[in-house]
């Protein structure tokens, strides 16, 4: 398997930072300047290009001068890595299904789920684990703290 | 109004049902988030910065200033019990701390520094109370020059000595000022960088920032190495009583461990975790049993926990009297104080006098609840550190987005904490440090407005900036560290000799 090294990783994250401040700076020289007594507001993200370019080029020189005697990045293998893109993702789906299917629906699946990732627990057991974790929240942020999460908008549909 | 005058004054705005109330919930909420792994005090204080907004802007900043120490003292909980710190400054605490658990004295440990907290949070807050008015008054000083001076200093500053490479401090730090400039614009209302979204148009919004940063990037580390979690020794009420050479031992740390802690949360930078580290290397320099320090001596415990305490009440001074944050949680505690309507700085003690000696009195009422409930509570503490992993990430996963969602009510914001940790994720395994990146969406729009104040007043005269006697002072200071690395480096090389390096490996 391929290592990564700390230093191409130094590398990668300058040779990134040096295309956000170009791209950065080129959307900055559409804002307005101003005068040098009347700044615009280009003025301040033009300097924050600049520390952005010098500080990319800082890690890309970082990374150069230590690319013989890197040591490797600690990165999850196996079903190490499986089990983090696994939780990685579900947080993603969860994130994209709670303005459809709503907060607390949307909430016991990826508890249920989560919980079945991280445990031995029967599916059974996960599911009421994931029910009471949602039902308490529920109740503390919802009812009475009054915090208004989305409802959803499969359930919006079914209400009219 | 002098500082005792004030303190009084503080005392009584404390003690009002309300402020109890505030310092009470934040202590032991504290607590619960450093004793947990997965939430250090900047991701738990973020998680309730949404619920301190429908608070007043006192009990507000009381409740997380609680929050902060308690976690504090929560995070040694762990690293004496289970080998294992609930936050960065009580990484040191874990080399003494658990080798005395394994001796059987883990209750009387943690009566050492919960009476070490107590005794460095409270001597602190004397020294914030006398030394944050003085300051307050160096600030009335203070032009735009002057706190670009300071702001961009200090920004710079803290970036360098949160630890690691130039690049793994300035990197960050530099993608932090570039989120601080999107939204709208304070002067001209133009949008910048906002891609047509609405919802970002107030800008990137911080609790989603930190939660993602430090909360959901902790809690992938925990799920990628899901390790079997240590079972904690159970404690007893009658194991809690140090031995009358504990308390011997002890009062020497307390005491340096108060001084080093104070000086260093005044300076930018991770404060508290420098202190506990600077504590520990004291200890092995000037204690009479500094060969037991590694093996399990109560020194190595006594004095890092005392440190920072100590750390983490004196850097309040900075953001009360100045309104410059020196750290992440500070950071927050700008934030909150800006939704309110608040500005820190030197006018605070006049404009907002309750929130000014009425945040630093609670600190005192606050670490003395932290010794009445937690000597009593360490079974209740104990017993979390039961809760299987399986249980308490989902449900902090659950509270990060309720918090996130809450603040504006945009999934925008919710969106972003997942976007956050990815990159918080990438950055921490590179071993850059995110501290400066939260600091630096924080201090950006700051330092934007003195950077154009100082042109404006100066009719674009450049030179207003690097001619106040204060600014050369402060610029020559943040120079001075700049360079120590570089100098280091160049001395051995010329010399051959090899000087340790200046700056720590990480804080983080």
């Amino acid at each position: 398997m391929q290592v990564i090294s700390r230093s191409m990783g130094y590398i990668g994250a300058g040779i990134v930072g040096v295309l956000l401040s170009s791209g950065y700076l080129h959307m900055t020289l559409e804002l307005p300047m101003g005068e040098m007594d009347q700044p615009g507001a280009g003025v301040f993200p033009v300097l924050v290009s600049g520390i952005l370019f010098v500080a990319s080029v800082s890690a890309l020189w970082e990374g150069w001068q230590s690319r013989r005697n890197s040591p490797a990045l600690e990165l999850p293998e196996g079903s190490d890595r499986i089990r983090l893109l696994k939780m990685i993702g579900l947080l993603l789906i969860y994130f994209l299904v709670i303005p459809w299917a709503g907060f607390s629906l949307s909430s016991i699946l990826f508890c249920m789920l989560l919980i079945r990732l991280l445990s031995t627990l029967s599916w059974k057991q996960c599911g009421l684990y994931a029910f009471l974790m949602t039902a308490v929240l529920h109740l503390i942020f919802i009812t009475a703290l009054k915090v208004p999460m989305p409802a959803g908008v499969l359930i919006d549909f079914f209400r009219s | 109004m002098e500082a005792i005058e004030g303190l009084l004054y503080g005392l009584g705005v404390a003690f009002t049902l309300n402020n109890l109330l505030a310092a009470l919930v934040g202590a032991l909420a504290g607590t619960l988030i450093g004793v947990l792994p997965g939430l250090g005090p900047t991701a738990g204080i973020a998680m309730i910065l949404p619920l301190s907004y429908s608070l007043d802007p006192t009990s507000g900043l009381i409740m997380m200033a609680g929050m902060y120490y308690g976690a504090m003292y929560g995070g040694s909980t762990t690293a004496i019990l289970i080998n294992m710190p609930g936050e960065s400054a009580s990484v040191i605490t874990c080399i003494d701390g658990y080798k005395l658990t394994k001796k059987g004295r883990a209750g009387a440990v943690l009566t050492i520094v919960a009476i070490g907290s107590f005794v460095g949070g409270g001597l602190s807050v004397l020294g914030v109370m006398l030394f944050a008015p003085a300051l307050a008054n160096v600030g009335l000083l203070f032009g735009p020059a002057e706190f670009f001076a300071l702001t961009a200093g200090g920004l710079l500053l803290f970036s360098r000595i949160s630890g690691g490479t130039l690049a793994a401090g300035i990197f960050p730090m530099a993608i932090g000022l570039m989120l601080s400039t999107v939204g709208q614009e304070m002067v001209t209302g133009a949008d910048r960088f906002t891609f047509g979204i609405r919802d970002l148009t107030l800008g990137v919004e911080l609790v989603a920032l930190v939660v993602g940063l430090y909360g959901v990037t902790e809690i992938m580390s925990v799920v990628e190495s899901l390790q079997k979690q240590g079972k904690p020794i159970p404690v007893k009420l009658k194991e809690m009583f140090p031995s009358r050479e504990e308390w011997r031992r002890s009062w020497g740390p307390y005491g340096r461990g108060t001084a080093m802690g104070f000086v260093l949360g005044l300076l930018p930078g991770p404060s508290a975790t420098m202190a506990s580290f600077a504590s520990y290397r004291l200890e092995k320099g000037v204690s009479k049993y500094k060969d037991q320090l590694g093996e399990g001596a109560i020194e190595g415990v006594a004095g890092p926990e005392t440190a920072n305490n100590a750390a983490a009440t004196s850097s309040m001074v900075p953001l009360l009297a100045l309104g410059i944050p020196f750290g992440s949680v500070t950071a927050l505690m700008l934030a909150a104080m800006m939704v309110h309507g608040v500005q820190p700085g030197p006018m605070m003690m006049t404009s907002h006098p309750e929130i000014f000696w009425g945040v630093i009195a609670s600190m005192l009422i606050g670490n003395a609840m932290l010794v009445v409930l937690n000597i009593p509570l360490i079974g209740l503490w104990v017993s979390l550190l039961r809760v299987p992993k399986h249980v308490f990430l989902p449900i902090i996963l659950l509270v990060a987005t309720i918090g996130c969602y809450s603040v504006r009510n945009s999934m925008v914001d919710v969106y972003m904490l997942w976007v956050v940790a990815m990159i918080g994720y990438l950055l921490r395994k590179l071993e850059f440090q995110l501290a400066p990146l939260v600091v630096g969406v924080v201090l950006g729009p700051l330092i934007e407005k003195h950077l154009r104040e100082g042109l404006f007043m100066s009719l674009g005269d450049v030179s207003v900036f690097y001619t106040s006697p204060i600014a050369i002072g402060i610029w020559s200071v943040v120079i001075i560290v700049l360079l120590l690395e570089p100098l280091r480096s160049l001395y051995g090389k010329l010399f051959g000799v090899k000087v340790k390096k200046l700056i720590p490996e990480s804080s983080e």
